[in-house]
């Protein structure tokens, strides 16, 4: 993996610093420094920018296949982890709240990834429905097939607003359920997608009934999720006043909304997103505090990598180069200091 | 010898993996001032953070790339749209 052997580093003086004295601030202060001219000096570099946002939604969506699991199986050991140990971290959280507010949207954001490529799957859906169309013999099958396709893009599209909302409130108990239950729904619609795939294929040499029973299956699983959907609001409203991290959030939000304008000010506009996911997302905002974060990490990543892309002429030697950023920012983890430092806060780290 | 956690949060901080520039520099800035409690609550979140990063590098480096993937999918079909 590639180094920066050019950076400063913290480390040097940190690994030889000496116990804090209050009132002594000199050490803590040239760390600081150091710090700041290494973060300062990665600035303006796409690479750097794109490898860690894309890094950033790879471990968020690692984080929301791993609370699927729970919810889908049940594993201990999941459980373990996301139960305690996650536990512990959002204890931390709920204080740092006021300081970046924004790593509270992190399961958040990790289920906007997942439903954000539902999403996209849906538009690509759509996209192909016309040549499906075309195929499917019949006008009257082309026109249902159309709206189907249709249909399923605005249900993604709600879906993926409603999961903004669920995801923010992950720590509620009834939270997993409502999105083991949402989860499971997509699970029965995309099945039934693939039913009606077939059946249009079939349909070139059959009648045309089995689309529409197919058509009416994915109907019904469409409805579930909507169904799914509103349930998990339902709970999640029901948790919203019994939890303490509610009111954790609540006062770190109305202490931090300068912060938080500050990191959202950073991000690009996003121009590319759906209009309704954007105008969803932006809406949220009002209730929930970073779901307009989203899309925005979305257009970011993209625009990121586009400059990166015309930086180094093909998007495939743009994506080695942000996968080499990447494998860096996970390498400097393995840093000593940065091992005794962890090791500060939490004894043993690896 | 032990670090103190203010230098350790700084180190940390630079080092983090879900913070974007901007944002760590608004925090480096604030470290100084910040309370013994804000300053544990942050630092045991960015240790917890490196720790689930280092235990799952594989998993999160595939969905990064299954990302830059969907991204190059986009682009071929954005740049086909645009030639027709």
């Amino acid at each position: 993996m590639c180094m920066n052997t050019q950076e400063p580093e913290t480390g040097d003086m940190a690994e030889t610093g000496p116990e804090f004295v209050p009132g002594k601030t000199e050490t803590l202060n040239q760390a600081v420094r150091n710090a700041e001219t290494g973060v300062a000096a990665e600035m303006g570099s796409a690479p750097e920018d794109a490898a860690r946002s894309v890094g950033k939604l790879g471990m968020m969506a690692e984080l929301h296949a791993m609370s699927r699991e729970l919810g889908d199986l049940g594993m201990k050991t999941a459980k373990d982890m996301l139960y305690v140990k996650w536990k512990d971290v959002k204890a931390s959280l709920a204080a740092a709240l006021s300081l970046i507010p924004a790593v509270g949207t992190v399961a958040n954001v990790g289920k906007a990834v997942s439903t954000g490529k539902e999403l996209s799957a849906a538009q690509k859906a759509l996209k192909l429905a016309p040549v499906k169309a075309t195929s499917a013999i019949n006008p009257d099958i082309a026109t249902d097939i159309m709206a189907t396709a249709i249909k399923n893009k605005d249900t993604a599209r709600k879906a993926f607003i409603e999961s903004l909302k669920a995801f923010h409130h992950h720590s509620r108990p009834g939270t997993w359920e409502s999105v083991g239950t949402v989860r499971k729904a997509y699970g029965e619609a995309g099945k039934s997608r693939k039913i009606l795939q077939t059946a249009i294929r079939g349909s070139l040499q059959d009648s045309a009934a089995p689309v529409l029973e197919a058509k009416a299956k994915y109907q019904a699983a469409q409805t579930a999720v909507k169904t799914a959907a509103k349930v998990g609001a339902k709970n999640i409203g029901l948790n919203y006043a019994e939890n303490t991290m509610h009111a954790a959030e609540v006062e770190g939000h109305r202490e931090s909304t300068g912060t938080f304008s500050k990191v959202l000010k950073e991000l690009d506009p996003f121009p590319e997103v759906p209009a309704p996911v954007a105008v969803g997302a932006g809406v949220a905002e009002f209730v929930i505090p970073g779901a307009n974060l989203v899309p925005a990490l979305w257009q970011g990543v993209k625009n990121r990598t586009q400059e990166a892309k015309i930086a180094a002429g093909t998007f495939k030697e743009a994506k080695n180069i942000i996968k080499r950023h990447l494998g860096r920012d996970v390498d400097n983890l393995r840093r000593p200091e940065v091992r005794q430092a962890a090791n500060v806060f939490v004894p043993q780290a690896a | 010898m032990t670090m103190n956690k203010r230098v350790a949060l700084v180190i940390l901080i630079k080092n983090c993996f879900s913070l974007s520039n901007p944002a760590k520099i608004e925090l480096l800035r604030t470290v100084e001032d910040m309370s013994e409690e804000q300053v544990e609550a942050l630092g045991k979140f960015l240790a917890y953070e490196r720790e689930f990063i280092l235990k799952y590098q594989n998993q999160i480096i595939e969905n990064a790339d299954a990302l830059l993937e969907a991204m190059t999918e986009e682009t071929s079909v954005s740049a086909a749209s645009a030639v027709q």
